[in-house]
């Protein structure tokens, strides 16, 4: 017998609390110094050996917590310190070329470590742009910049590159018009081989692979810029796993490479320390993804392992790998790559095992005939992808709000058919130029990619993908904790204590289904910032929906997928019940054709002009698909909404003008006391006719400003008729229109910080239940409550 | 313990060949249990060194032994399956000098063999060797030369002919497969001489008997055999 069972996966625990640290460090802000304190005394209570078992876990937490929050501390000339103080300036800053200068659509960008601004030292890296061409990796230069503070996001639920880049350590971006100097270089050799041999693939892929290009570059050096439809493609088709450089990949060309390496090495050790050493720079080449980072921190532990003779263990040395990526970048613990990839490999490795009443021992499989032996293993990838897939599914729910098991069928072809492209690609790449011999590769690659697209596209049109689910944080956890009991009862099945294990599921469901709804039974108005455009979205109590403009054109860069479709998304909304569109201007119905491609749409409110344009006639095949119902206003109607008034005040027939503007349709919106009124663009001419016609329904709480703020707008008359307590302007603040007008925010002025524009304050977002009202705002990050709305009349 | 061996300790912790669970510090390779239900194979045939079954021993009794004497450290069980399997597939050199340890014990013990010359191993193919990266059954005679101080010719035989991997074939396919496999260094004279050939495990004695066969065509005096387990 033996006295104590030692844990095989020494590390695994003490990562757990490490990573705990990390997570109530990015949440809750302690001084270094009551850190320190803590640490050492957990320290000093942990050499004791019957405390151990509390105070070692602690200490573990509290260096955790320490590592998050010396993030937050930086010297005074630190770029993220001096970026605090001065948002944007414009300054002589000194600094040196630090990755690969990428261009794209003749822009030339590049990560700069920062040693001087305006002659004073200064640490930290920025993002640089330019469009210069003579530079590159290792350059010293010197030039005059606009440094800037990162874009939060203005949006709900939108991307924040903020966010994405401090995970990297990178606070601000610069800009330069004037000529960079290039006063000096200095290299270090292992990123210089890196970033050369990225450089080399992928001019070789781009000669090599034509319009294949995007998709090798993607699942070879991990550059995804290329990419187009095929990533939604094999989104939707469960197959994304694919595109992201990861295990697979990393094995496959370990394997490959180990084997090349052991023909003309016979010495082992020396070969795998080769290996590791190719496998760092691939890391590099593909600039240290999450997922390659751990394939190959994990592929080179395993390797140190057969040096040492030491049997490794997967756990363990799974931790181990995380314990050193949240060493170096502990904010990469909170991006979805990484989540994915550890959750992917720890189920791989600790669940899928449990499962064996499918697999058969090996003994078993060879006496079993090919075609049983083809059905056990499609049924142990059907039953390994189902698994996969639901263990995965917390996370995909809460950052892409999708669900996905189509890959449970398209992981079947999927798999085996990227191990057979993976090795051609690397032929292809790697053959030297024998004419005719590239093109025999050549063509057997395009053969099996013709046959992985088909593939690929009929997997992205099973019917298994459900998206527009929306889970909070509290859910995803008690998703977590079902499977894992789940899985714990599965694995004691046959133990008397199983109906433990069946009893917190049930306990934890009941809880998600208490617990779980956040719906709010108010309005809720949601003014995007889609840049110069208009973007409005209302929320009733009831729960129906109603999108007034669609945002600008899909050539820009704040259109509706990005700056709306989030929201959507995040929010469960994938129907809509009215779609109003102003006037037929791009910065009103641009995003229409995707909103009808996206979404459903039960009804189209538009203007008798519109539908005289061009642009109706490309999109009337989407809506005739859509069978939604048209509503051409002409005269004062209603929408039929439950408890929300909303009028349409205009246009009517017996006003006609030339500029379409006026010909706005003009919504009114009333729940209880509060009021909204949207006028599209509607410019002087038609405030006047509305003044003249309505002067009893303008009075309103709060007024979406006609024309983003445009001068021939907002006519004195109109706003003493309207008296706004609060009024929204839709428009960018650097635009070719000059918006918003000053004359214009001259006339806004007695609003104070009530007035909102999108350029400056992000998305507006207003929620009321009639009496009381809360203004939230995205970029500018206000909030304030209006308590009592019947005051202000 | 260094700071250092904990460290390793802790990112590779050491586990028992035989079982797979971990050791303590003072522990080495096997743990006590694995350890010490390891026993010397004893009473057996006098000539071919397997385990006889009511005195009568099966493989003299077939009458197709080209050696003079054979014997095996232990007998073929999980915890010696184990070791040979991580010894020669996941190149746990190590375990070669824990046997090597072993078999000189074993040797001293029973000193099964009256006057040893050379000992050398049976050979792999170039080919197998390059892929398995090294043989098994020389870093054995290694060990156990340098115990017992024993002249040791890693390549006095050598193996001219590929062979498929005899783990699955029946015992008749074996001799089959392993029948002219071997060629004699020529630059070793081997007459008269006493020669102790070493293998990991004896299973059917196919490949034994083909190489004992090319010896005592060359002349060889004494023919020894020396494996680690018995099948």
């Amino acid at each position: 017998m033996k006295v104590k069972q030692l844990n095989l996966s020494p590390l695994v625990l003490p990562v757990i609390f490490w990573i705990v640290g990390i997570f109530i460090g990015k949440f809750v802000d302690i001084p270094i110094i009551t850190l320190s304190i803590a640490f050492s005394v957990c320290f000093l209570l942990a050499l004791i050996k019957k405390l151990r078992i509390i105070f070692l876990p602690a200490a573990i937490i509290i260096l955790g917590l320490f590592r998050v929050s010396i993030l937050n501390e930086f010297p005074k000339d630190h770029i993220r310190s001096i970026i605090r103080n001065y948002p944007q300036f414009t300054q002589l800053v000194e600094g040196r070329i630090v990755s690969e200068v990428v261009s794209k659509d003749n822009i030339r960008r590049f990560t700069l470590e920062l040693s001087r601004i305006a002659g004073k030292e200064a640490k930290g890296k920025i993002i640089f742009s330019t469009k210069q061409k003579n530079l590159q990796y290792g350059d010293l230069i010197k030039v005059v910049a606009i440094i800037r503070k990162l874009n939060k996001s203005s949006n709900p639920s939108s991307f924040d590159y903020e966010e994405y880049l401090a995970a990297k350590q990178i606070y601000a971006t610069g800009y330069s018009k004037t000529l960079i100097e290039v006063y000096g270089s200095k290299k270090n050799i292992f990123p210089s081989i890196a970033i050369n041999s990225r450089k080399a693939l992928r001019k070789r892929i781009n000669d090599r692979f034509g319009k294949f290009r995007g998709f090798v570059k993607a699942i070879v050096i991990g550059d995804k810029t290329d990419l187009e439809d095929q990533r939604t493609i094999l989104n939707k088709a469960g197959l994304s796993h694919l595109l992201a450089v990861s295990g697979l990949h990393v094995g496959i060309l370990s394997l490959v490479i180990f084997l090349f390496l052991n023909i003309i090495i016979p010495n082992r050790t020396i070969s795998r320390f080769l290996l590791m050493i190719i496998l760092f720079i691939y890391g590099a080449i593909c600039m240290w993804s999450p997922s390659v980072t751990r394939a190959v921190l994990m592929i080179s532990l395993y390797l140190i392992s057969k040096v040492i003779q030491r049997r490794p263990d997967a756990n363990n040395i799974l931790a181990v790998s995380l314990l050193i990526i949240t060493i170096f970048q502990p904010l990469q613990l909170f991006s979805v790559g990484l989540q994915m990839s550890y959750m992917a490999v720890l189920v791989l490795l600790n669940v899928l095992p449990s499962f064996r009443f499918i697999k058969f021992k090996k003994e078993e499989i060879d006496v079993l005939r090919i075609g049983k032996k083809i059905l056990n293993a499609v049924l142990i990838l059907l039953v390994s992808s189902l698994i996969l897939n639901i263990f995965l599914s917390p996370i995909t729910l809460l950052y892409f709000n999708q669900f996905n098991l189509n890959g449970m069928v398209g992981n079947l072809l999927g798999i085996p058919l990227i191990s057979l492209l993976l090795p051609l690609t690397l032929v292809v790449i790697f053959l030297p130029d024998f004419g005719f011999l590239v093109q025999i590769y050549q063509s057997a690659f395009k053969g099996v990619m013709f046959f992985f697209d088909k593939w690929t596209e009929f997997s992205s049109n099973l019917p298994m993908h459900f998206d527009f689910i929306h889970i909070n944080l509290f859910q995803f956890f008690i998703f977590y904790f079902i499977l894992l009991f789940i899985f714990l009862w599965f694995r004691n099945f046959r133990k008397k204590t199983s109906y433990v294990y069946i009893l917190s599921i049930i306990l934890l469901i009941t809880s998600l289904l208490f617990f779980g709804n956040d719906r709010t039974e108010k309005l809720k108005i949601t003014f995007f910032d889609c840049g110069l455009g208009d973007l409005v979205l209302i929320e009733t109590p009831e729960g129906e929906t109603v999108l007034i403009d669609s945002g600008p054109t899909e050539s820009t860069p704040r259109h509706f997928e990005s700056s709306a479709l989030p929201y959507f998304k995040d929010n469960g909304l994938k129907s809509l019940d009215w779609v109003v569109i102003t006037h037929a201007h791009n910065d009103h119905y641009g995003g229409l054709a995707f909103v009808l491609d996206n979404l459903i749409v039960k009804n189209l409110v538009i203007t008798d002009e519109f539908k005289t344009r061009k642009i109706w006639k490309t999109l009337t095949p989407r809506i005739t698909e859509e069978q939604c119902n048209i509503i051409t206003i002409c005269d004062t109607t209603h929408l039929g909404l439950n408890s929300i008034k909303t009028k349409i005040l205009h246009p009517d027939k017996s006003f006609s003008h030339r500029n379409i503007n006026n010909l706005s349709i003009v919504v009114r919106i009333d729940y209880k006391e509060f009021s909204v009124l949207f006028t599209g663009d509607l410019e002087v001419e038609g405030e006047e006719y509305l003044l003249e016609k309505y002067p009893e329904f303008l009075d309103c709480d709060i007024l979406k400003v006609g024309h983003h703020g445009s001068k021939t707008s907002s006519s004195y008359e109109f706003l003493k008729a309207v008296t706004p307590v609060q009024a929204f302007i839709s428009t960018a603040l650097k635009n070719r229109f000059n918006f918003p007008h000053k004359v214009t925010l001259e006339k806004y002025e007695f609003l104070g910080n009530n007035l909102f524009i999108s350029g400056k304050d992000g998305a507006l977002q207003v929620t009321t239940d009639g009496i009381a009202a809360n203004f939230k705002t995205y970029l500018s990050e206000k909030e304030f409550t209006d308590n009592d709305l019947t005051q202000t009349e | 313990m260094s700071f250092f061996s904990l460290f390793i300790e802790l990112f590779f912790p050491k586990t028992c060949i035989g079982c797979h669970s971990r050791l303590e510090n003072n522990e080495h390779i096997l743990c006590k249990e694995c350890k010490g239900s390891l026993e010397f194979l004893s009473d057996v045939c006098e000539v071919c060194g397997s385990i006889k079954k009511n005195g009568v021993c099966n493989v003299c009794e077939s009458g197709e032994i080209s050696f003079d004497k054979a014997r095996s450290v232990f007998h073929f069980n999980k915890i010696i399956h184990n070791l040979i399997h991580e010894f020669k597939y996941n190149e746990m050199k190590k375990v070669s000098k824990y046997l090597g340890k072993l078999t000189e014990e074993y040797l001293n013990k029973f000193q099964p063999f009256e006057h040893v010359d050379i000992i050398t191993p049976i050979p792999l193919h170039k080919i197998k060797k390059r892929s398995r990266g090294f043989n098994q059954s020389e870093y054995l005679t290694r060990e156990i030369a340098d115990q017992m101080k024993w002249d040791h010719i890693p390549n006095l035989i050598l193996r001219k002919k590929f062979t498929e991997t005899q783990t699955k074939l029946t015992k008749k396919q074996r001799r089959v497969n392993v029948s002219g496999a071997f060629k004699l260094n020529p630059k070793f004279d081997v007459k008269n001489k006493n020669i102790l050939i070493v293998d990991d495990v004896f299973t059917t004695g196919a490949t034994i008997n083909s190489a004992s066969n090319l010896l005592r065509n060359n002349g060889v005096n004494k023919i020894y055999v020396l494996t680690i387990a018995r099948a």
